[in-house]
């Protein structure tokens, strides 16, 4: 199963995502122009959140021990065979327990539809939507088998950073 | 590579797209490309057009969000002031008079969206009375078969009058700027959307552009070891190289361009059909001449006599619709006041409707509101950022009513069959 990562030193937090996300998966007429104008007002599936100069998008991690699996009352909530936590919009109640027990808090209420509204991946696609409309991807799409390549990377700059701020020498007096 | 054909229709521009690919040149189309997507909250208006230095403000359109910026101005305050700009910029373009006071208006947000857009359209009543192309009938050639015989100098955007007259007596075309030198039109090499096309078919031995040509263009110039300016011109020019465009000598229309009231007066007197305008400036958001070369044959079919200006003009011509043997040849005139010099001559009620298939600038803007002010229909085929606000959309549509006029607004990039309904409508 693919994992959406986020690279946080190329999110600009424009929400380009966000825009493109509710106008895809979230309006009938599938432009952003006539999206803005359609009642109920299509929503996203995910959420850029920022603070102090740093922003990020937040979506479904599609959990390995998910509580709002736990928490659905009709089993609308479900599992796929692709490992995707989805859910199944004919027996979704609107009951929001999901979105309490969502750890990340990226289960959102859509009251006009009674539904729970969650990242699903675009499961159906071929790319994320979200991954796709990144103007400076920030977003990508990695295999968590992979993805060991670009913690390396981040673990040999923290070396990098460390070394050049004189820190290694009191890690190697640490070490006797 | 397999979309090709949805950047131009033209053969030899195909051809030339390939051979730029081959060569790692990056053209308009690689830039638009990775320009996608363009930004949601600027294509729905909703990207703050003040000149306040508290933002940039943004607003949610889908209402979760920011509902008004850092001044408490809400969206459709927003949308408003981001037409008042652009309306403005073409008013500054144009030199018209209410430029001071929109400029004060767009200081601090505290006009009403209906005084904003009233403004609005008094700058856009302000391009098309200062709009003007000069005088007389002027026959043209257009097409890539200019450049068969030997190279030539090429001439991109608005030149000086001394450059131009520096151009005498030289070989040069013009990459879609309607350039006059001594008193006759450039020949055409392309369309202003071609220009860098052409330029990699290196048979432009020099360039000369004037202020307003595209970044772009000068850079692959200089990439290809082009020189630029005059002082290149009187350079001896390159024996023509072997190119693999297929550039021929036959790929050459013909049409007559008419500049000024007169001349447009005279070209449609003794018209008795409904008058189709159809007009405007080449966009990446659609293959370049697909719509001049599919509506126009289809209104000429209704019944209609088309009448055209831009590059629209330029493509009719290159695909022969523009040519006197023509079973009913386009009317063309000038790309500044042309349009509206027909609307002068015939009278609204004489015009079916107004179509702009492309946008090059602000000044575009203002003189489609501009033609629906003075009662025309007038369709924009590519998107206006205006859709962030119904109010705006209402209240522009009112407006517009009042003066028995209306301007369409499209969602996305519309085809040439959904263009021929409109006029048909």
């Amino acid at each position: 199963m693919k994992v959406i990562a986020v690279h946080l030193d190329r999110c600009t937090g424009c929400r380009t995502c966000e825009l493109y996300c509710a106008t895809e998966r979230g309006s009938d007429a599938k432009t952003l122009l006539a999206a803005v104008s359609e009642t109920p007002v299509p929503q996203a599936r995910l959420r850029v959140e920022g603070a102090a100069g740093v922003s990020m998008p937040v979506q479904c991690r599609h959990c390995l021990d998910a509580p709002c699996l736990d928490a659905c009352l009709t089993g609308a909530l479900r599992r796929n065979a692709d490992g995707l936590v989805v859910v199944d919009d004919a027996r979704c109640i609107g009951c929001w327990t999901c979105v309490m027990f969502c750890p990340y808090g990226v289960i959102f209420p859509w009251p006009e539809r009674k539904l729970a509204l969650k990242c699903d991946r675009c499961g159906f696609m071929e790319e994320p939507v979200c991954v796709d409309v990144c103007p400076t991807k920030a977003l990508e799409l990695v295999d968590p088998a992979t993805a060991d390549e670009v913690y390396r990377a981040r673990r040999r700059d923290a070396v990098g950073l460390a070394a050049a701020s004189g820190a290694v020498p009191v890690l190697l007096d640490l070490a006797k | 590579m397999e979309a090709i054909h949805l950047k131009t229709v033209d053969p030899v521009g195909q051809a030339l797209l390939r051979l730029a690919s081959v060569q790692g040149l990056e053209l308009s189309w690689d830039r638009f490309e990775a320009l996608q997507p363009q930004d949601g909250f600027v294509r729905t208006g909703l990207s703050c057009a003040f000149g306040c230095m508290q933002g940039p403000c943004r607003i949610d359109p889908f209402g979760r969000g920011a509902k008004a910026g850092v001044c408490g101005l809400d969206r459709d305050g927003m949308v408003a002031a981001n037409l008042l700009r652009l309306c403005l910029d073409g008013a500054i373009e144009s030199g018209a008079d209410a430029a001071p006071a929109a400029a004060a208006m767009l200081r601090r947000p505290q006009a009403s969206v209906t005084a904003m857009l009233r403004l609005a359209l008094r700058l856009a009543e302000g391009v098309v009375a200062k709009a003007q192309d000069g005088s007389g009938s002027h026959a043209f050639e257009v097409g890539y078969g200019i450049l068969a015989p030997a190279p030539a100098i090429g001439v991109a955007g608005t030149i000086a009058a001394d450059t131009a007259a520096g151009l005498a007596g030289t070989r040069a075309v013009s990459l879609g700027s309607w350039a006059l030198v001594n008193g006759a039109l450039l020949p055409f090499a392309c369309t202003s959307g071609e220009a860098e096309l052409t330029l990699v078919s290196q048979r432009i031995s020099t360039l000369v552009a004037g202020p307003d040509a595209d970044p772009g263009l000068l850079a692959l110039a200089r990439r290809l070891g082009i020189p630029l300016g005059l002082e290149g011109s009187r350079q001896p020019h390159p024996a023509a190289p072997a190119s693999d465009a297929g550039i021929e000598a036959g790929q050459v229309g013909k049409g007559v361009v008419h500049f000024g009231a007169e001349a447009v007066a005279g070209a449609l007197k003794g018209n008795r059909k409904p008058i189709a305008l159809f007009g405007g400036f080449d966009t990446p958001h659609q293959s370049l001449g697909w719509l001049p070369t599919e509506v126009a044959p289809a209104l000429m079919g209704d019944g209609c006599t088309v009448v055209a200006w831009g590059d629209a003009a330029l493509w009719m011509a290159k695909a022969g619709l523009a040519d006197g043997a023509h079973e009913s040849p386009a009317v063309l005139v000038g790309p500044q006041a042309g349009a509206v010099q027909v609307v002068q001559a015939a009278g609204s009620g004489g015009i079916k409707g107004a179509c702009f298939a492309g946008l090059r600038d602000s000044r575009d803007v203002a003189l489609a509101l501009g033609l629906a002010l003075h009662g025309v229909r007038v369709l924009v085929a590519t998107p206006l950022p205006v859709w962030g606000s119904k109010a705006v959309m209402a209240t522009l549509k009112d407006v517009l009513a009042a003066s028995g006029g209306s301007l369409t607004q499209v969602d996305k990039p519309i085809g040439a069959d959904e263009i021929r309904a409109w006029f048909n409508e």
